[in-house]
């Protein structure tokens, strides 16, 4: 379900632009699947938080990938949530939201 | 306004140097820098730095006043607006010293309107110089510059402190856009001069000039963007 978000990140390699478009793909898809809001709209708060944190500040190539692991990492297992119940799947956007407010 | 016009060599390497005294220039390899665009460089620049050195920083000002009269002329431009956030400093000391109005540019636009992303007042139809601190790939210089055309101004210039100008496609995209850019210094200014001091080793500098000199192979080679279109 995430696929163009992985694509966006790969195509602006992981610089603050990436996360910029990120963002923008989460907000446009919070529109068109209403269903999995809250999973696109946690996702583009760790967007805007990147954009924040390294718009005008030097990012290192090690901080960077830090950030994109941690990024695919929760991508994946947010995928994986979406074959099991709802309470697996708000637990698991509750441990999401609590990693990214830290960054 | 007491200006003097030092020639542009003589501007490029001082600013050079005061961006080397002050530490403003970072030169690393061995964990390299992602730019926004996500290119992976060695070098990085905090213009920002200089706002706390007030004989440097009024310098600057001179410098860049006396490239936008010489370039632009005296009466060509009604305002100066700078580009959020590190251009409304410059903004504010240009606006002070050539006695022009400013304005400033969000990123984003706040409220609703044409005016949205402007603050200050703005009179459609004025001819606006766009300030920021520096230019990497001057896509934001386009953002700022559509902003401003969208709410009723005209802009042609743009200055900056310093210019990357490792990008081959920055100055067509700016011309394409109808902008031209002026600045102070550029990174081969900055090379030219650590050559010639002891801020550096010569490993270091080797180094950076490579990056310079091929910025693409550079960059992806260490894990960044490897052609213009991944910028895309």
């Amino acid at each position: 379900m995430f696929e163009d978000l992985v694509k966006t990140l790969e195509l602006h390699n992981y610089g603050v632009r990436a996360y910029e478009q990120f963002a923008q793909l989460c907000y446009k898809a919070v529109a068109e699947q209403p269903d999995y809001a809250t999973h696109y709209l946690v996702l583009s708060v760790f967007a805007e938080r990147f954009v924040s944190a390294y718009d005008e500040s030097p990012l290192t190539v090690g901080e960077a990938n830090t950030q994109k692991e941690r990024i695919l990492g929760w991508i994946e297992k947010l995928e994986e949530s979406l074959k099991k119940n709802q309470e697996e799947q708000i637990k698991l956007l509750n441990s999401v939201s609590r990693d990214f407010l830290y960054i | 306004m007491n200006l003097s016009f030092p020639p542009k060599e003589v501007i490029a390497e001082m600013t050079a140097k005061m961006l080397l005294e002050i530490e403003a220039v970072r030169f690393r390899s061995d964990e390299p820098f992602r730019f926004t665009s996500g290119w992976a460089s060695p070098v990085y620049i905090d213009c920002r730095k200089l706002i706390s050195y007030p004989r440097l920083r009024q310098t600057i000002i001179d410098f860049g006043a006396a490239t936008i009269l010489r370039s632009i002329g005296f009466e060509s431009i009604d305002a100066i607006a700078g580009g959020e956030t590190a251009g409304i400093p410059y903004a504010a000391w240009l606006s002070d010293r050539l006695m022009l109005p400013m304005q400033y540019v969000r990123k984003k636009p706040k409220g609703f309107g044409r005016t949205a992303q402007i603050e200050g007042d703005l009179t459609e139809g004025t001819k606006i110089l766009l300030v920021e601190d520096l230019t990497t790939d001057g896509r934001s210089k386009v953002n700022f510059c559509n902003a401003l055309r969208n709410a009723g101004v005209s802009v042609s210039h743009t200055f900056v402190v310093f210019y990357y100008n490792i990008f081959p496609h920055t100055k067509t995209m700016l011309a394409e856009n109808n902008i031209e850019m002026l600045e102070l210094a550029t990174w081969w200014d900055v090379l030219a001069v650590t050559k010639q001091s002891n801020y550096f080793d010569s490993n270091t500098i080797d180094e950076v000039e490579k990056f310079l000199n091929n910025p693409i192979e550079w960059s992806a080679a260490h894990g960044g963007a490897s052609s213009f279109g991944d910028m895309a």
